[in-house]
């Protein structure tokens, strides 16, 4: 077998689909529960995979009709029809592995619904719908020799979808680096009684999410308290921890959270200054990154100075 | 042409997706079985129908071998399916979707006589024109599937806290979900039905010969499409059954209690029951709630296809010291909304801890 031979293979494009599948069952299986900044990696790693496929399959999937004969044409449709019905077999698949996620994982913190339809499930979901005829097409298709001997198996408009790659790659490290940052800040409605009955307790919640839902999110979680003398954050009842200072599992699969620290502190005249400080971190360049804060300022009669 | 799914026919993509769309159908109705009887029992009746349709060979009659027909049936589905995905689940997760439906499975059964099923019947049932045909119709298909599911998902997702939120609900089940799970199993049929140039009609059409089991399949699917609109008017036209007791309870030194429980239920298999159970308690003087008179206990127990909103649900004391509670909720067809009956529960008990009327 000669070196053209051997890339033209079908047992390369066998194996190539297997790796693909591989790398997929990452994203359609919450498990583990976070992937710590290399969902990002991953990506890249199924799109390089997708396009290698689609060069070594002439893009067959995408190319028209008038351009193919009728063995390309059959073998193609054919490859079409069998991708829809795999479709639903992997969104199907996705919804028994959240299952089994939640069933196996042993951290004791029940799988939430936005962990499992999370950035993760979407990857998994777009490559279903975007990558199946040519990954059926790459299983199915016969390796030729005259296929193997063609001139325009090299050419490089074969290859040129390759700079998606780079490009992909480039658009996430700007938007986790300098583009705006999603906020939001949510309060619950005061209640009364946690401790004792003449305090009043809120819940805020606020968020910066860097990368438009594929970075990381940065939460500040605090059960705040005001009894007229002073404000604090309420740490634990019976049921949880109401005030929170961690990487939710599902917020940080394409990107880390470094360094993430939240402060308490209470100034002369009872207010409370809480602060959460986190680095987030490309999980593709180290050196790409972006501090966050979000700060809540609560004064001992309850009155919200500063929250975001 | 070959290939390792044509060299192992028993291990098939359909085979495959069937077995796992069971065990997950299996699990979920073995955990819901005694929780919503009814909806169980219906579902797995549709689940029947579905099987006994699919096991009898159709031809597309004299107006369904018209293309102009199928084509409208086509848009109608079309719109069908546009109108699940934009509906809301209302409270109880029943807000209007399932007569939309109803309506499509309807559609789905016409379009399954129109095409004869060839988009997925087994190879060797399809001669090489169909194959030919249903494979160019699944390639449409997906050209038009997957650039619409794959945008409206990654537009949402990247657009904003609130759209990525309302993915999420959307995944967890409403009509968007269904109606992406119904045009991965339908669309390939309905641009089939769209593709298809007129049939042969009359004599020189091939005909079935008519059999038991098409009778059946007829019949069970008259079944499934009447039984929901027939438990609808039930709902209005059942008396409604209602069980109650009271007993004295322990309570506070020196009052007076009594421990109410009452449970009405409205409609027959698609209903709702509505329950009262609560402790009101009598110094002599005038009567109080102790627990279970609140805004928070007004709320259904059970619902099955029926939407249940709380009309009213006030607690008053009067002068003479006796406790009024009235608890009044519109019980709403799911399957045919225009139809709602209204279920009050009431207590009245005297200042003296003597119950003048319940429920």
């Amino acid at each position: 077998m000669t070196h053209a031979n051997w890339l033209q293979g079908s047992d390369i494009r066998r194996a190539l689909v297997i790796v693909t599948g591989a790398v997929w069952g990452f994203f359609a299986v919450p498990l583990p529960r976070s992937l710590d900044g290399a969902g990002m990696p991953l990506t890249l790693a199924l799109l390089l995979l997708d396009v290698v496929l689609g060069a070594l399959t002439g893009w067959l999937a995408f190319a028209r009709t008038a351009s193919l004969d009728e063995r390309q044409a059959a073998l193609r449709d054919r490859a079409y029809r069998l991708a829809f019905r795999l479709i639903l077999l992997g969104v199907i698949v996705m919804v028994l592995g959240a299952i089994a996620g939640s069933i196996a994982d042993n951290s004791g913190t029940p799988i939430q619904p936005a962990d499992v339809f999370g950035s993760r499930w979407i990857i998994g979901l777009l490559e279903l719908l975007a990558a199946l005829p040519t990954v059926v097409i790459a299983w199915l298709q016969p390796g030729s020799v005259e296929e193997a001997e063609s001139p325009s198996r090299l050419s490089p408009s074969r290859w040129l979808p390759l700079i998606a790659v780079p490009l992909l790659a480039a658009l996430w490290l700007v938007a986790i680096a300098a583009l705006p940052v999603e906020a939001s800040a949510v309060r619950d409605d005061a209640k009364h009684g946690l401790l004792s009955a003449n305090e009043t307790c809120g819940h805020f919640t606020g968020t910066r999410d860097v990368g438009y839902g594929f970075g990381a999110e940065v939460r500040l979680d605090v059960e705040t308290c005001w009894d007229g003398n002073r404000a604090y954050a309420f740490r634990k009842d019976i049921y949880a921890d109401l005030t929170r200072c961690s990487v939710e599992p599902g917020t940080a699969d394409f990107a880390r959270v470094r360094k993430l620290a939240c402060t308490e502190t209470t100034d002369a005249d009872g207010t409370m200054h809480y602060q959460v400080q986190a680095t987030v971190q490309s999980g593709l360049l180290s050196t790409v990154t972006r501090n966050v804060v979000l700060e809540l300022d609560v004064t001992r009669d309850g009155t919200v100075l500063s929250f975001g | 042409m070959t290939n390792m799914i044509d060299r192992i026919p028993t291990v098939t993509i359909q085979r495959v997706t069937a077995a796992l769309v069971i065990l997950i159908v299996g699990f979920w109705l073995l955990s819901g079985l005694f929780l919503f009887a009814f909806t169980t029992l219906y579902l797995v009746f549709i689940v029947v129908t579905i099987l006994v349709v699919r096991s009898v060979p159709v031809q597309p009659g004299q107006w369904l071998a018209r293309r102009a027909v199928r084509r409208g049936l086509v848009s109608a589905i079309a719109l069908g399916s546009i109108l699940l995905a934009l509906s809301h689940a209302g409270p109880n997760d029943a807000g209007g979707e399932p007569f939309i439906l109803m309506a499509l499975a309807l559609g789905f059964v016409f379009l399954g006589r129109a095409t004869q099923r060839i988009a997925s019947a087994p190879d060797r049932q399809v001669d090489e024109r169909q194959e030919a045909l249903r494979n160019r119709a699944h390639r449409l298909a997906y050209g038009i599937f997957a650039p619409l599911a794959a945008g409206i998902v990654l537009v949402t997702y990247v657009a904003g806290a609130a759209s990525r939120a309302w993915l999420a609900s959307a995944f967890q089940g409403s009509g968007t979900l269904l109606t992406f799970f119904l045009l991965l199993v339908f669309l390939p049929a309905m641009v089939l039905a769209w593709l298809e140039p007129d049939r042969l009609v009359g004599t020189d059409s091939p005909q079935l010969a008519a059999s038991r089991r098409a009778s059946l399949a007829i019949t069970m699917v008259a079944l499934a499409l009447v039984t929901p609109i027939a438990l609808s008017v039930a709902l209005v036209l059942v008396p409604i059954r209602t069980t109650s007791f009271f007993r004295p309870e322990q309570g506070q030194t020196g009052a007076k209690c009594t421990y109410f429980d009452a449970r009405a239920q409205v409609g027959l298999g698609f209903g709702a029951v509505v329950p009262l159970s609560a402790v009101a308690c009598s110094d002599g003087r005038t009567a109080s709630e102790d627990w279970g008179l609140n805004n928070s206990d007004c709320h259904p127990n059970r619902t099955e296809m029926t939407t249940v909103d709380t009309v009213e649900c006030t607690r008053t004391t009067d002068a003479s010291g006796t406790l009024h509670f009235t608890y009044r909720a519109r019980v709403r067809s799911a399957v045919l909304p225009f139809l709602a009956r209204d279920v009050v529960m009431t207590l009245v008990m005297a200042g003296d801890g003597h119950v003048v009327r319940f429920p």
